[in-house]
């Protein structure tokens, strides 16, 4: 099992993408934001910073729950077990709770991109 | 001693795999119902081309002596093997489940570039939906565009009686609009890439480049969802 | 930054395209048997969370039940 390019292989040399110097810059930089870190997931309050940290760890959980409710928001509306005056209840609290969760982020300097506390275990649920 | 973990099997290999990355005897251990591939080591092995390089080269060995292997994340270093057993046997049913669908297969990792399709125009209902039900609508129509790339659509007939399971990740990095990981009948990487190339001219402008056969990295219970 | 996460992004940086896709599988894949979440406060680890018991919790909250 040795792997190979789609440039190994005889075909149609015209049908044959060429992926050039911008494709591969762009997946370096895809990887570069998503490999996630080698150590075990862990969270240390820093004591000159412990309100933001405190802020980055409940806002992150918060967020999870906020994805988590969502995509049962997103079934149940599939599987049309809501009606349309829950559908409505419903995307206006999603709606809200998003924009308190960056509301909340902004006042300690937290973006979306910070709320990305590896959450272990819990994380592998969505 | 701690407990590296290279993959996890259903059987045990047929052959000799060879040693570990550091090269250390490789053993395996057996837990509910499945094999965890172990070498032992002290200390967790630094990040680097040798050592990523010499880890893929393990998994491969056993791939090739196995017809069901589930490749475990580089630098996974367990306490030891009680901890393994552990970890391993409160997710024994899923991972059971994840070897049953990669036997005998192989993943073949394709790179989707150009331009990321606009969104959709929202359907309007039978009444003028309220702003909640517009989110959500709006929130459901991302999550099915992240997890199925319509962009790759016209390439997918071409592709359709070879692929056996998808994993799609979406990203916002131009041109590189996803990467979609595709489980094949071992021994089909090449009628893979011969389909690949039929499509390219009804994909244009999109282009599509495949790397593989690779073991069944992306095929993890977690990474499935 | 952790040295794990220092040594990736130097890998990263002058990886060719098959290391790449190596970077991927590896570190962005496979499966993850990585213990539970270490709590700790000015760099003493205090609490260590098995998640494992909220897992099956949420588990039945995501799955659709029949109404």
């Amino acid at each position: 099992m040795t792997p190979r390019d789609a440039g190994d292989h005889a075909s149609d040399a015209t049908a044959r993408p060429r992926i050039g110097v911008r494709e591969i810059e762009s997946l370096r930089a895809e990887l570069e934001r998503r490999v996630e870190d080698m150590a075990p997931p862990r969270w240390n309050a820093d004591p000159e910073e412990v309100q933001r940290s405190v802020a980055r760890l409940v806002l992150t959980l918060v967020e999870f729950l906020r994805q988590l409710m969502e995509r049962q928001a997103i079934r149940r509306m599939e599987a049309q077990t809501l009606t349309p005056e829950e559908t409505e209840r419903i995307g206006l609290a999603l709606m809200r709770l998003e924009e308190t969760i960056r509301d909340i982020g902004a006042r300690f300097g937290l973006g979306p991109e910070d709320l990305n506390l590896d959450l272990g275990p819990l994380g592998r649920l969505l | 001693m701690s407990a590296y973990v290279y993959a996890l099997l259903a059987d045990p290999p047929r052959a000799d795999a060879g040693p570990g990355l550091g090269d250390e005897p490789l053993r395996y251990l057996p837990v509910a119902g499945l094999l965890a591939a172990v070498g032992d080591m002290a200390a967790p092995p630094p990040v680097s081309r040798t050592t990523l390089l010499a880890h893929d080269a393990v998994v491969r060995r056993l791939a090739a002596a196995v017809d069901a292997i589930l490749p475990v994340r580089f630098g996974t270093l367990l306490a030891g093997d009680a901890a393994l057993a552990d970890t391993l046997a409160e997710r024994a049913p899923r991972l059971r489940e994840a070897l049953a669908l990669v036997a005998g297969r192989e993943q073949m990792t394709l790179r989707v570039f150009g331009e990321a399709a606009s969104p959709p125009a929202p359907v309007p209902g039978t009444s003028d939906p309220g702003p909640g039900t517009r989110y959500l609508e709006g929130r459901r129509q991302q999550a099915r565009r992240d997890a199925e790339v319509p962009e790759l659509a016209p390439l997918r007939p071409h592709l359709a009686p070879l692929v056996r399971a998808e994993h799609a990740q979406r990203h916002d990095a131009p041109p590189l609009i996803a990467s979609v990981y595709h489980l094949v009948d071992r021994g089909r990487a090449g009628a893979y890439l011969d389909a690949l190339a039929a499509g390219a001219s009804a994909l244009a402008p999109t282009r599509a480049a495949a790397t593989g056969p690779w073991p069944p990295y992306a095929f993890a219970p977690e990474h499935l969802g | 930054m952790s040295p794990a996460r220092e040594e990736t992004r130097e890998l990263l940086q002058s990886a060719d395209a098959s290391l790449l896709d190596v970077v991927d599988n590896l570190l962005n894949k496979g499966v993850v048997l990585s213990g539970d979440v270490v709590v700790g406060l000015a760099g003493v680890d205090l609490l260590y969370l098995r998640l494992s018991v909220l897992l099956c919790a949420a588990d039945r909250i995501v799955e659709v039940r029949p109404e």
